[in-house]
């Protein structure tokens, strides 16, 4: 018997219990079969289409027949002038998001902790939570009404200072603090919730144990809640480094609006590959950004997973 | 302390106040006086013209059906797929757990999905949102670790007095589980009515806009010229105001469902490990 026929033995055997399973599981897999075609469609097909990248794919043409460039793509998007801009928009945005939008929580959630009352610290926990469920375009709305240049509740207040307007939604300038500002408006409520319950996990004895040694507030804060906080804010911090790389499409995109000046300073990986590809039809090139962002991004993800596997014993997945 | 909660408080509800009270405003009193907490001339002539919209009205429509047939089958899909992945015993589901976790984290991103959606001839068809976006992978995870943990022992039950898989499941599990389930239905259902940039890709037509793709159009095409550029305002015909009752009549279903929902929504974040 030579090692072919062996080999061909075994894979029978793979047929066979694939076979048997079948047979004797067959309305598991039958179950499975919608969702498993769509998810093959919509999920898994489109990964082959991902070869556009390393071609020069018109839609004419179609997918099998486009001319295969290679990396020339790739090439073109890293040489360009566009992509530094682009990479430092994406890492700059996100840099800020962390800055603000990770500690804002933790002080909302601290807070909440410290109120008095149940009915107001219930009552003020649920609306901190209603932005997280509107959509960026609702949320623009009410940024519209805070800070359009003309008749918003911000500009009024300067112009009743008797201080110059500011056109806070439609300058290069100010594009920026309004991303981060909405940012960490819809997220403030809803990220402070895991730490509220981290809060309640705390055992009382301890500061019980501190006020008989006639601990402080502050001291009990930095000695007792901050260190006992620190594993899930390790976790939360971890997550968010993982996604440096993703940027919220949805927020970027509305806030630019039509407003080509918003660019220099608004445009992110995302955007700019809906602008190119979507807007301009370069398929091609704006698939291959999405494949430089995919590969960069996961690579982010897997490794923050590692980290906090390594640091918490948790993992993500 | 209460006093800085209650500051944070504010600032999250003041620009949804202001919203409220400007769709309230007669466009006259709001293009002199601005945004004001309370409004000074009271008017409904922009719900009037929001009404008279029969694009807006269709969106609506687009809608609601895109959140509610989507979800249905996305809930009726994920279950599907969880319930045998749930299952210790079948053979292959540890491969088949890992493509579609991973077909969560790598795909195609946007460019090639929409040929993919072209090709199945859903382009500019409301279905493309509901097939093309109908499983989140990590709503399986979530749903999977549920069903994992309904005692085994009842389903063996039910299946000795001559029940099968099909009829445990849904005689069963199904109604074991009607808060996990009630909590992906929520996750979907809220995704689907906030969802616009795959509307935006997928649907050309402006008659098959979803609400929220509809609204953005509105409040862009205002913000090109500054926010207002003081046209039609000596006839007094609602421009911002009427803006603002479009994102007033497009929150008020998300403000009625939120006290049902955020609860469920809580239960997510613990259910499944932490996602964002």
């Amino acid at each position: 018997m030579d090692h072919r026929s062996l080999s061909g033995e075994k894979k029978k055997n793979v047929f066979r219990r694939f076979a048997d399973a079948l047979v004797k599981y067959w309305p598991y897999y039958l179950m499975m079969l919608f969702p498993a075609v769509i998810i093959i469609i919509y999920k898994i097909v489109p990964l082959y289409g991902l070869q556009i990248a390393f071609k020069e794919y018109y839609p004419r043409i179609g997918i099998e027949d486009s001319e295969w460039v290679g990396f020339a793509h790739f090439k073109k998007f890293f040489t360009g002038s566009d992509f530094l801009r682009v990479f430092a928009n994406t890492l700059y945005l996100n840099f800020l998001k962390i800055l603000f939008g990770f500690p804002a929580p933790i002080l909302l959630a601290l807070a909440f902790n410290a109120v008095s009352g149940k009915i107001f610290q219930r009552t003020t926990q649920i609306i901190s939570y209603i932005p997280q469920f509107l959509s960026w375009v609702i949320v623009y709305g009410f940024m519209y009404m805070l800070f359009n240049y003309n008749y918003g509740a911000l500009n009024l207040l300067l112009e009743g200072m008797g201080l110059e307007k500011v056109p806070f939604l439609a300058s290069e300038k100010w594009i920026v603090p309004m991303l981060i500002f909405s940012y960490v408006w819809k997220n403030i409520g809803w990220g402070s919730i895991v730490y509220f319950a981290a809060l309640g996990n705390i055992n009382t004895d301890y500061y019980e144990a501190a006020e008989i040694d006639g601990a402080s507030k502050w001291s009990k804060l930095i000695y007792i809640t901050l260190p006992l906080l620190l594993p899930i804010m390790t976790l939360m911090f971890l997550i968010q480094i993982g996604t440096l790389l993703y940027g919220d499409f949805e927020q970027n995109l509305i806030f630019m609006g039509m407003n080509s000046l918003l660019r220099k300073r608004g445009e992110i990986l995302e955007t700019y590959m809906y602008n190119l590809g979507i807007g301009n039809q370069q398929y091609s090139f704006a698939t291959a950004v999405g494949i430089f962002q995919s590969v960069f991004g996961a690579t982010l993800v897997i490794i923050s997973n590692f980290l906090t596997k390594r640091l918490n014993g948790y993992s993500i997945w | 302390m209460r006093a800085i909660v209650f500051l944070l408080i504010l600032m999250i509800l003041l620009p949804i106040w202001f919203v409220f009270t400007t769709s309230f405003t007669s466009e006259v009193a709001y293009l002199r006086d601005g945004v004001q907490i309370i409004p000074k001339e009271f008017s409904l002539k922009a719900y009037e013209m929001v009404f008279e919209k029969p694009l807006f009205l269709r969106s609506i429509g687009n809608s609601l059906f895109v959140t509610i047939v989507g979800s249905v089958l996305s809930l009726v899909a994920t279950a599907l797929m969880a319930y045998p992945l749930s299952k210790t015993f079948l053979p292959g589901r540890r491969w088949i757990m890992f493509v579609t976790y991973m077909s969560g984290l790598f795909n195609g991103g946007v460019i090639p999905t929409w040929l993919v959606v072209k090709w199945t001839g859903l382009y500019n068809s409301l279905w493309s949102l509901i097939i093309a976006l109908m499983i989140m992978p990590w709503l399986i995870v979530l749903l999977r670790n549920f069903f994992l943990s309904v005692p085994r022992e009842i389903e063996e039950a039910g299946m000795i007095d001559g029940c099968g898989v099909f009829q445990a499941f849904v005689k069963i599990v199904i109604p074991m589980s009607l808060p996990a389930l009630a909590t992906t239905f929520m996750y979907y259902s809220l995704f689907r009515w906030n969802e616009w940039f795959n509307a935006l890709v997928f649907i050309q037509d402006r008659e098959l806009w979803p609400l929220q793709v509809f609204l953005r159009d509105v409040l862009l095409m205002g913000s090109v010229s500054g926010g207002g550029t003081g046209t039609d305002t000596s006839q007094g015909i609602p421009n911002e105001t009427y803006k603002m009752a479009m994102v007033v009549l497009s929150t008020i279903p998300v403000l009625i469902m939120y006290p049902f929902v955020q609860k469920f929504f809580i239960k997510g974040l613990t259910m499944g490990g932490v996602k964002q």
